[in-house]
């Protein structure tokens, strides 16, 4: 099975010679502040696509609707309509970048909740 | 101290008794960078009950989300821990990402957060699937990010947040 690894762009924790366990996870913790810190003193605003995705999916998500027709399934969501649902990733997105003729990468794809599997 | 609003998702269900029962989710928009380089933000149930975050198979995989490589066995003093690094029962590769959680009030995005999770190197049988499963943000996301988490119970719905440093 191949590992989709990427090059080391974040604090990763490891253990110095002589260091405990504890030790090290309180040293990679503080790594991780000054890291977060130094990505941008203020986030930068998310651009104009993500909010639009957000918009959609939020929709998906609260829309009864939708909650009733697709519960349980993953929708792709352009502009409050749903493009493509079904249970299988690949499949939904091809399918919804086929009719909207863009990248999958350009979706907004969410899953909606059905409450069947409650954990609890 | 900013805070970071988190959603909440009601499910309402009834017994066969005729009692009602209230279901409640409290859910954590994250954003992440796929292999491609673009983001996509996907919906994280928060869950005090899980140490580790996961990201399905089915998401990191076929969505092709960016993640470093830690390591695939757990091991402690007694040696391998097998089932440490399962779950739902499937192994799991273990490693970390870049993230950032978006406000459920303002849309804006928090500062760059590292989400350690576990990967399920397979997709659940379809026999043994009961729905999709969702990703969790588990606890140890507050820690490693010195975050805190705040449930309210107290009005109508519940209602949770991050606080930030």
């Amino acid at each position: 099975m191949k590992t989709e690894e990427i090059p080391s762009t974040i604090p990763r924790p490891y253990l110095e010679p002589g260091e405990s366990h504890a030790e090290a996870i309180e040293r990679w913790r503080k790594e991780i502040q000054i890291w977060s810190n130094s990505r941008s003193q203020t986030p930068p605003p998310l651009d104009d696509e993500t909010v639009r995705k957000l918009a959609d999916i939020r929709w998906a998500q609260e829309d009864s609707e939708v909650q009733l027709r697709f519960a349980g399934q993953l929708v792709v969501v352009f502009e409050k309509h749903i493009i493509a649902h079904g249970y299988d990733t690949k499949t939904v997105l091809e399918k919804a970048a086929g009719l909207l003729n863009c990248d999958v990468d350009d979706l907004a794809i969410t899953w909606i909740d059905d409450f069947s599997d409650l954990r609890g | 101290m900013p805070s970071i609003a988190l959603r909440t998702q009601p499910h309402s269900f009834i017994t066969d008794q005729g009692i009602p029962a209230f279901a409640q989710r409290i859910y954590a928009d994250v954003l992440l960078t796929l292999q491609s380089g673009r983001t996509r933000s996907l919906p994280f149930v928060v869950d005090t009950g899980a140490p580790f975050s996961v990201i399905p198979w089915h998401v990191w995989h076929e969505l092709g989300v960016g993640w470093e490589f830690w390591g695939r066995e757990f091991h402690d003093e007694s040696g391998v821990v097998p089932n440490a690094l399962k779950w739902d029962g499937i192994d799991c590769d273990f490693g970390g990402l870049e993230v950032a959680i978006i406000d459920a009030r303002t849309g804006n995005r928090s500062e760059s957060q590292i989400l350690v999770a576990k990967f399920p190197r397979f997709d659940i049988p379809k026999s043994h699937r009961v729905s999709r499963p969702l990703p969790l943000l588990g606890m140890d996301f507050l820690h490693t990010n010195a975050l805190r988490l705040i449930i309210d119970g107290r009005g109508s719905a519940l209602v949770g947040e991050f606080e930030t440093p």
